[in-house]
């Protein structure tokens, strides 16, 4: 079920509807977790289960890490939520990935493989549920969250519908307090809201996928076509994603602010930014900061000199490329920003050694 | 934007083969083939990039808030009429996430 479908759009009067009806606080939360269960059947009810155990798996992790005596308890719960879910996301979206590599690597070196792969279905959004439950664990880890004791208030952040296939990745710091307090009404900013849904369903419906055809075309063998094609096709696909998903996006955050939930930011016009690093600044926000603070700063972040820092980052952009699929074009393409950054990163600071070079040398004393 | 852009070339095209000529065509402007794209698309990009600039600017500046009451479901509606007459029906959505 597409939020640009005419089924969801009933969906959603039913579930609105019931919602600002009931009076309790966990009534609410009971039926927007049932209501959210039942959409995510809706593209294949075969992998509720995978959420239910993720969601579980975090829940009791959560308790762990808080209640854990020693330190390596506490890492020990916490390498059991983040193997249980990079397992399920391993096994799911990276399988048959690894082992044709793998394949394609024996025979290069002459051997002859006998691996099969298990043409698995890739369940929807688990790239997006499993990001946002790990980083429940690991805000309760490094101290920058107390895990909740209800079973209910986890399982709705993991499922809560509008952003539970396509995102923004929620953190647990901004959603959990939410569902503390009774959504209000009169509080909803409805107009905003409707307006939000509204440029989200044109972005998407009126601007993507009226895009997709001639892309599609360019991109089925670029060999065909001239390179003028080439200058309309390519700035086209760039156009086509941003509204794609920006669009998709928007209707989640004004579904949830319609249901009294907030959800962030996913874009601020990528397009209008300066550099490259700006434009990572204003795309998939939730994606950068959760890659910035689960990944980037982990791995030392900036701290170590401008050689870690390049390393740092071509390591996060590599893994956020594989996060997009599982082929090696999309590692390249990771790659491909990360060795953008890091040369932007050498850029600056090279003109800022050479702007303070200039100014010690007009200024006295230098500096 | 065109290393960004180069990018993309890398995340949409299908084979390596496809992904040279499409860098080599987006680059140094060596296509190959005969087929070409209305003149056209460029007048819409162009478009699209004024509602992008001017969206970014009304989120932070809401006037829209202000329109009237009675004002705001006509032409909200009237939106949603025009909206839907662009829709596709003939050709499967694109969705982002299906990767």
């Amino acid at each position: 079920m597409l939020f640009t479908e005419l089924r969801f759009l009933a969906f959603f009067l039913v579930v609105f509807a019931v919602h600002w009806t009931l009076r309790g606080l966990r009534t609410r939360k009971t039926w927007l977790l049932l209501c959210s269960y039942a959409f995510y059947a809706g593209w294949d009810w075969r992998f509720l289960g995978l959420i239910l155990g993720s969601t579980l798996v975090d829940y009791f992790a959560g308790i762990g890490i808080q209640d854990a005596k020693t330190d390596s308890h506490r890492r020990w719960w916490l390498r059991l939520s983040l193997v249980a879910n990079l397992g399920i996301l391993g096994f799911f979206k990276y399988y048959d990935f690894f082992v044709e590599s793998a394949g394609s690597l024996l025979q290069a070196f002459g051997f002859e493989p006998h691996l099969s792969t298990l043409g698995l279905i890739l369940p929807v959004g688990i790239s997006f549920f499993t990001f946002q439950t790990m980083s429940y664990s690991l805000d309760i880890y490094y101290r920058r969250l107390e895990p909740t004791r209800s079973l209910l208030d986890v399982a709705l952040f993991v499922g809560f519908f509008p952003q539970l296939v396509a995102g923004p990745i929620v953190r647990a710091s901004e959603f959990l307090p939410q569902l503390k307090r009774r959504p209000v009404f009169q509080d909803i900013a409805f107009r905003s809201a409707l307006l939000l849904f509204l440029l989200g369903f044109i972005k998407k419906s009126c601007i993507s996928d009226n895009l997709a055809p001639m892309v599609d075309a360019y991109y089925a063998d670029p060999t065909l076509y001239a390179a003028s094609a080439a200058w309309i096709a390519v700035p086209g696909y760039a156009i086509q994603v941003y509204c794609d998903f920006s669009g998709y996006s928007d209707m989640a955050i004004a579904c949830a602010s319609m249901l009294g939930y907030r959800l962030c930011l996913n874009f601020d016009g990528p397009y209008l930014a300066t550099s490259l690093r700006d434009l990572w600044r204003r795309w998939h926000i939730s994606l950068s900061t959760w890659l910035r603070d689960y990944l980037f700063i982990p791995l030392g972040g900036s701290r170590g000199g401008s050689f870690a820092t390049g390393r740092n980052l071509a390591i996060t952009m590599v893994l956020g490329g594989l996060w997009h699929g599982a082929a090696w074009k999309y590692v390249i393409c990771g790659g491909l920003h990360g060795v953008g950054l890091v040369a932007q990163g050498v850029g600056i600071t090279a003109s800022e050694h050479a702007y303070r070079r200039r100014r010690s040398a007009r200024c006295w004393p230098p500096s | 934007m065109w290393f960004f852009c180069a990018c993309l070339i890398v995340f949409r095209a299908q084979d390596s083969e496809g992904t040279w000529a499409a860098l080599q065509a987006f680059s140094f402007g060596k296509g190959a083939g005969p087929q070409v794209f209305h003149v056209a698309w460029w007048g819409l990009f162009a478009g699209l990039y004024l509602m992008h600039h001017l969206a970014s600017h009304l989120r932070k500046h809401p006037q829209l808030d202000r329109v009237p009451s009675l004002l705001f479901p006509v032409v909200y509606g009237a939106t949603w009429a025009v909206a839907l007459a662009f829709v596709m029906v003939d050709h499967p959505p694109f969705i982002y996430f299906q990767f």
